[in-house]
């Protein structure tokens, strides 16, 4: 389950991946445009004033074409403020120009900006320089109110992304994720074909059928094998049980030299590898079709114990203590004859590769039990000691599937074996 | 003693013919499931040999129409199969035993004997041999009259080769014999051989000849 949650947490790695992405370009965008903004707003605002200040002059000129001098000025005192009216000596007549000017406000008691249009106009012969002026909208304000849109704006975005992305997540993504959780519970020994639901994205749907089609295919071809395997098992029963008559009618023709009788021995020794290789495999075979469905209360105690009195024989012989140390009894519900075989191999081996004057331990109580024993060779390879036909000896007596059996059982109880080694010793834990 | 084999191996009903023959068996053949029935309806068999695929039927119905004629012929079930479902539909339709190919022919001929054995009804269970009694009900053994004390395994090996008297058996097959097939008998040569030795001592004490005779390492022989 926790595989399951991490798969998740990366997945939403990849959408926030992907926001993320969009979040640096809204932001990278705004900042852009917080300048661009800016001087276009202000070229806007300074263009539209001195249109305005222009109309203004124009106004005030046609008045002062009306006023005579003596009533200019009042007239311009009275009436607006922003405006001043200056003799100039020179009758050097500039054209109309604008500029910007920062000066102390009386009533705001701050500095502002003034926007101010200066023209020189000729009344009664007399040059006059007039001066508007128009209080501005301060920059700094612009400024301040920009950023404040562009950062509310960014707010929204981000804030607008993430939900959508949440409900992406949850909603859009979920038939993903169902897919993912199948795959991940789909085991090809089990034989089940995935079914997905109709999706409404058409990518999503496209994975499925993709996945279902691998999935099937796989499967087909899983069975096949599996099929070959039995199948092949099965066929050569007969042709072995043929060979081993022949051999035993063998055996019994005379005269018959020292020879010959060694001849056929060779020939009787390799048939029964080859008989016990076959039923193997068949064993191997019938564990993965779930034909021990069987299943009843197993002491594993004194199991264990019979097959510890069985071993002793071969334990004797290379003077191999077992030494028998399991506190309280096991109780599971298994097939027995599986369970047996699996302890059978697990001491059985225990036993092989034990060096000589060596000894064999077997601990544990209630769920837990170890098989541990002085090692004839060093650390084994944990990664393929589980595996077919991983043969770690050269002894011709055994033919590399006794471990891969006792895993199958293992796992087919949904057991688990551990391989470990320490001290020179092998260990085989088991837990129920 | 008759045998009826219903086997569409030929090579391997050819073998265990040769084998059984030797031991004073007489032997019929039958190669389907058709031809065994007729043989069956027609004889009584001190045993059956029943091979399970035949090439026109499955041979468990040869078992149930025995059973329906109330037959009581000895069957033994020689399988490819080792499936426990089959083993058990067979032994529930009435069979004596089952043995799974390939099998020693030495196994198979203890097996038939321990069948008809168990099937006569003069309650005669007692094998002789010279100064040799084997009472394969109390399971003991007495030389000139008296009982030696021999281990079970060491009754079993008893047993077997005499039941095999005068052939060859193979140490592989007198391994599986004594451990069972399923168990990985490392080291079976050495342990056949001190169960032997053991044996041997144990009867030549009490004065009986060695009948057990060592063939060129192959396997042993019980001479009489």
């Amino acid at each position: 389950m926790g595989w399951v949650i991490n798969l998740k947490f990366n997945a939403m790695k990849l959408l926030n991946k992907s926001i993320g992405l969009y979040i640096l370009y809204a932001s990278v965008l705004l900042l852009i445009a917080m300048p661009v903004l800016y001087f276009s707003i202000h070229h806007r605002v300074v263009h539209e004033m001195d249109e305005s200040l222009l109309e203004q002059k124009e106004k005030i000129i046609n008045k002062l074409r009306q006023t005579d001098e003596a009533n200019l000025l009042p007239w311009l005192q009275n009436s607006v403020s922003d405006v001043a009216l200056t003799i100039v000596v020179n009758d050097f007549k500039k054209p109309d120009h604008f500029y910007t000017i920062i000066s102390f406000d009386k009533i705001s008691k701050e500095k502002s900006p003034y926007r101010i249009a200066e023209s020189n106009i000729i009344l009664n012969g007399k040059t006059y320089l007039l001066q508007i002026k128009s209080s501005m909208l301060d920059s700094q304000d612009l400024i301040e109110s920009i950023v404040t849109i562009v950062i509310v704006l960014l707010f929204l975005i981000i804030a607008g992304l993430l939900l959508i992305n949440q409900l992406l997540s949850i909603k859009l993504w979920k038939p993903f994720y169902n897919t993912i959780q199948k795959l991940h519970d789909f085991k090809i020994d089990k034989s089940e074909t995935l079914h997905f639901e109709h999706s409404k994205i058409k990518e999503f749907n496209e994975l499925n059928n993709a996945i279902t089609a691998l999935t099937s295919r796989n499967l087909e071809v899983y069975l096949s094998q599996k099929e070959f395997t039995e199948n092949a098992s099965h066929e050569m029963q007969t042709p072995l049980a043929v060979l081993q008559g022949k051999l035993d009618l063998l055996m019994q023709t005379n005269p018959l030299t020292l020879e010959q009788s060694e001849l056929i021995s060779d020939l009787a020794n390799v048939n029964q590898r080859m008989n016990r290789m076959n039923k193997t495999l068949l064993l191997l075979t019938k564990i993965e079709n779930n034909q021990f469905t069987e299943t009843e209360n197993v002491s594993v105690k004194p199991v264990l114990r019979k097959l510890v009195e069985q071993y002793q024989f071969q334990a004797n012989k290379k003077n191999i203590l077992i030494q028998f140390d399991v506190t309280h009894d096991i109780e599971i519900t298994a097939n027995k004859i599986l369970i047996e075989i699996m302890l059978g191999n697990l001491l059985s081996n225990a036993i092989k590769h034990t060096i000589e004057n060596g000894h064999v331990l077997i601990n544990g109580n209630f769920n837990k039990l170890n098989f541990i024993n002085t090692a004839n060779t060093g650390a084994l390879n944990s990664d393929k000691i589980f595996e077919r036909f991983q043969k770690q000896t050269a002894d011709s007596n055994s033919i590399g599937l006794g471990l891969q059996i006792a895993k199958k059982i293992v796992s087919h109880f949904h057991y688990t074996i551990n391989y470990s080694f320490q001290n020179q010793q092998h260990i085989f834990s088991l837990s129920f | 003693m008759k045998i009826l084999i219903i086997e569409d191996e030929e090579e391997l009903s050819k073998s265990i013919v040769s084998y059984l023959k030797a031991a004073n068996y007489s032997c019929e053949l039958a190669g389907d499931v058709r031809t065994a029935i007729d043989k069956t309806e027609s004889y009584d068999y001190d045993c059956i040999l029943l091979d399970i695929s035949l090439p026109d039927g499955n041979g468990l119905t040869v078992l149930k129409e025995l059973k329906a004629n109330k037959k009581s012929d000895g069957v033994i079930i020689i399988s490819a199969k080792n499936s426990i479902d089959d083993r058990i539909a067979g032994l529930n339709l009435g069979a004596d035993d089952y043995l799974t190919k390939p099998f020693h022919l030495s196994e198979l001929s203890a097996r038939i004997a321990a069948v008809i054995r168990r099937r006569r009804f003069d309650g005669n269970n007692i094998l002789l041999l010279n100064e040799i009694v084997i009472d394969t009900v109390a399971k003991t053994v007495l030389i000139n009259h008296t009982p030696i004390d021999v281990t079970r395994k060491e009754y079993d090996l008893l047993l077997y080769l005499a039941t095999n008297k005068n052939r060859v058996i193979s140490k592989n097959a007198i391994a599986e014999h004594l451990s069972g097939s399923e168990t990985d008998a490392f080291d079976s040569f050495d342990f056949i051989y001190a169960h032997i030795k053991n044996l041997k001592k144990k009867m030549v004490k009490e004065g009986c000849t060695d009948y057990i005779k060592s063939i060129y390492g192959m396997g042993y022989k019980f001479e009489i």
